[in-house]
């Protein structure tokens, strides 16, 4: 790297790297407790959490075309959902990428431009909504769908994107939070965060990996 | 006092009757003529006649006032060329008469609601002879104000004494008595006043007045005080500004009242009434709901820099603010003016406070703002020097990276603490045909498994695989998505690095 700067996390992770065209995301909008929110998805990302606890809270998503479809590319209000498809509150926090936004115009703050010359990182378009770091991940394939245990802390938020939940004639493809310490099947790790995802078929139920990453992470202070 | 009667018949020469009497005697003598003639002239010496001529047969009274010889002389004529005169004398000697003076038992007054009262003059024994009369004044031993009436207008006052004598003449004078001169009267003490509770900083309160006498003026005092705070006349409200009661304690006033001098008072002096009101001050919060002021990070050498103005609630009353700390800091309330304090605030306004910054980096110029109870601090942090700083700054897990801060000047959003997700491609709409692999091209270089991977926003099937291809030229690294179907399918992936 012969200019520009990187900033790299303590694990020595990239966070900002303005030699690439990568553009990194910006907290634009967070809520406490909602059934809905507002996203598009071609450039902005959702990570939640369900405001509610017990011995298994599910969690995901639909859109509001048929059968939960939607179109990425447009907004679109995305309803919080457990595995019946009946609303729950969530908190979520939604992040969109820097490219995409206006440039911070407060004069002051750290404002990063990448390879291409768009905005890679702008401190001053935070506004109020705090931060969000990913602390888990799990890549995409590596899981089956069965109750696959992702972290212990169920106060993490998860990403949304392609999750469903229709109701159960649709599948589910989504995550339960544990908030109890038992071991018992199928949640065997007791507390925490797990995957869930299946189709029905004629009535049968079939396991559905997780084609894409899950990232998990926690809002706030970073 | 004796009434004498006489009758006598004049004679040509003159017949003359004597009647001795004193000094309060009258002598009624009737008089005749011969012929009945007319008397003409009736003379008196050293005593009183009436009248001075009369017809024959009548009568002529004759009193007397000094002593020794008295005589009247009565005389008719005949008339014609040789006139007849008939003449008749009474005379004798006059002696002084007995005079008892009088015995005074004593002066007493009425009490009527009026400036004036009435004093009489009381006897136990009349006297005799001569004439009653009565004297009676305030301030004089020898009251002189003879009169025959008992009763005299005595004028109230705060002092002195009333003298009262009688005599029969003026060398027979009673005993002198006397009585203090009647006082002044109070106001009506029948008087009720209504308690109040005032709120927290109010400057006045006020009592209203019932069964007040119309007429007498009303004062507030402080409970058996000696000034003043408010007065009125008759019933209604009084207003009163000072001696007020601080923030959550009682004060008790007593009414005071004027008589008028038309009835009776002496028109300046209150007295008590005894009847007494409280006024209570409501207790002060002066703790108000939690604030902050938002801090300023990365601030300039040597520049003046101001929190967001932040609304105060949840007190009552003006609370004292304070300020103090490092870089001169000021408050301001409201619109008001900066000021050093200490300043005051009441519910519901803006505070606001400012301070210079260090003329050092990284440096911190914190200002502690005081409102009542409560406390809070305004820091502003100046920015690190050029060319970087070790350390110095809160959060940090070592000697690299960059925190960046929330509007809040205290969340951090970026740390080296977590990973920072940047979207490096997409989302992209891949067709990926029946049994055949379609590669999302990217330079792998640094990326693993580990930090980076694709997410999706849509995706058509729900058999396929994705594959890294990490080695090779860069135009055939990438993410590999196969379909093993027969069918294509559309996906929308995009890549995430984190």
């Amino acid at each position: 790297m012969a200019y520009g700067v990187q900033i790299f996390s303590a694990n020595g992770n990239i966070q900002v790297d303005s030699s690439t065209s990568n553009s990194g995301l910006i907290v634009i909008d967070a809520a406490a407790s909602s059934q809905t929110v507002s996203a598009v998805l071609d450039k902005e990302l959702v990570f939640a959490k369900p405001v509610a606890t017990g011995a298994q809270i599910t969690m995901g998503w639909s859109g509001s075309g048929t059968g939960g479809g939607y179109d990425p590319a447009v907004n679109t209000t995305f309803t919080f959902r457990n595995i019946s498809g009946t609303a729950i509150n969530c908190s979520y926090i939604k992040v969109k990428v820097a490219n995409e936004l206006t440039a911070s115009t407060s004069g002051y703050g750290l404002q990063v431009y990448n390879d291409d010359g768009d905005l890679a990182f702008d401190s001053g378009l935070y506004n109020g909504d705090e931060g969000f770091g990913i602390t888990d991940f799990v890549k995409g394939g590596d899981f089956n769908g069965y109750y696959n245990f992702i972290d212990s802390d169920i106060d993490k938020y998860c990403l949304m994107n392609l999750t469903y939940a229709m109701g159960a004639g649709f599948g589910y493809r989504g995550y339960v939070y544990k908030n109890t310490t038992n071991t018992s099947a199928p949640m065997t790790s007791g507390k925490g965060i797990y995957y869930l995802g299946y189709l029905m078929i004629f009535n049968q139920s079939y396991s559905f990996p997780n084609f894409g990453c899950i990232l998990v992470g926690e809002g706030g202070a970073v | 006092m004796t009434t004498y009667t006489r009758s006598v018949t004049a004679s040509f020469g003159n017949t003359t009757i004597t009647q001795n009497v004193n000094t309060t005697d009258t002598v009624e003598v009737t008089v005749s003529m011969p012929g009945n003639v007319t008397i003409s002239t009736i003379s008196a010496s050293n005593c009183s006649r009436t009248p001075a001529s009369m017809s024959s047969g009548s009568t002529c009274t004759v009193t007397f006032s000094g002593t020794g010889s008295y005589s009247v002389l009565f005389m008719g004529s005949s008339g014609g060329k040789e006139p007849v005169f008939y003449r008749a004398t009474l005379n004798g000697n006059v002696s002084s008469a007995s005079v008892t003076a009088p015995t005074a038992s004593s002066v007493t007054f009425d009490n009527p609601a009026s400036a004036d009262t009435t004093a009489t003059v009381n006897l136990s024994a009349t006297g005799s002879g001569g004439t009653l009369q009565y004297a009676c004044e305030a301030g004089d031993t020898t009251p002189d104000n003879w009169q025959s009436g008992s009763t005299f207008t005595i004028a109230r006052g705060s002092s002195g004494t009333v003298y009262a004598r009688a005599r029969r003449s003026s060398t027979t004078n009673s005993n002198t008595v006397n009585a203090s001169r009647p006082g002044f009267l109070t106001g009506d003490t029948a008087v009720s006043a209504t308690s109040s509770t005032i709120a927290v900083g109010a400057t006045s309160a006020s009592t209203t007045l019932s069964s007040a006498t119309a007429g007498e003026t009303y004062a507030v005092r402080v409970n058996n005080g000696s000034s003043n705070l408010a007065t009125r006349t008759g019933n209604g409200a009084i207003s009163f500004t000072s001696s007020l009661p601080s923030s959550g304690n009682t004060s008790t006033y007593e009414i005071f009242v004027r008589r008028p001098t038309s009835t009776g008072g002496d028109g300046t002096t209150y007295t008590a009434t005894n009847d007494t009101f409280t006024v209570e001050m409501t207790s002060q919060d002066t703790t108000p709901n939690s604030f902050t002021l938002q801090n300023v990070t990365n601030a300039g050498l040597s520049t003046v820099y101001q929190s967001v103005a932040q609304q105060v609630t949840g007190i009552t009353g003006t609370v004292t603010v304070s300020v103090s700390g490092e870089g001169s800091p000021q408050v301001r309330i409201g619109s008001g003016s900066w000021t050093s304090g200490p300043t005051t605030i009441t519910n519901n306004y803006y505070i606001n406070a400012r301070l210079t910054s260090s003329a050092s980096n990284s440096t911190a110029h914190t200002a502690t703002v005081t409102v009542g109870t409560y406390s809070t601090t305004f820091v502003v942090t100046t920015v690190a020097a050029s060319g970087g700083s070790s350390g110095g700054t809160s959060g940090g897990s070592g000697d690299y990276g960059i925190e960046v801060y929330d509007t809040d000047g205290t969340t951090t959003v970026l740390s080296p603490s977590t990973r920072y997700v940047n979207f490096m491609q997409g989302p992209q709409t891949i067709t990926v045909p029946g049994n055949s692999t379609v590669l999302l091209q990217q330079d792998m270089t640094g990326l693993t498994t580990d930090n980076c991977d694709l997410a999706f926003t849509d995706f058509g099937s729900f058999v396929f695989s994705v594959a890294r291809v990490t080695t090779g030229a860069v135009s055939s690294q990438g993410f590999e998505l196969t379909n093993p179907g027969a069918g294509s399918f559309v996906a929308k992936p995009y890549i995430l690095r984190f």
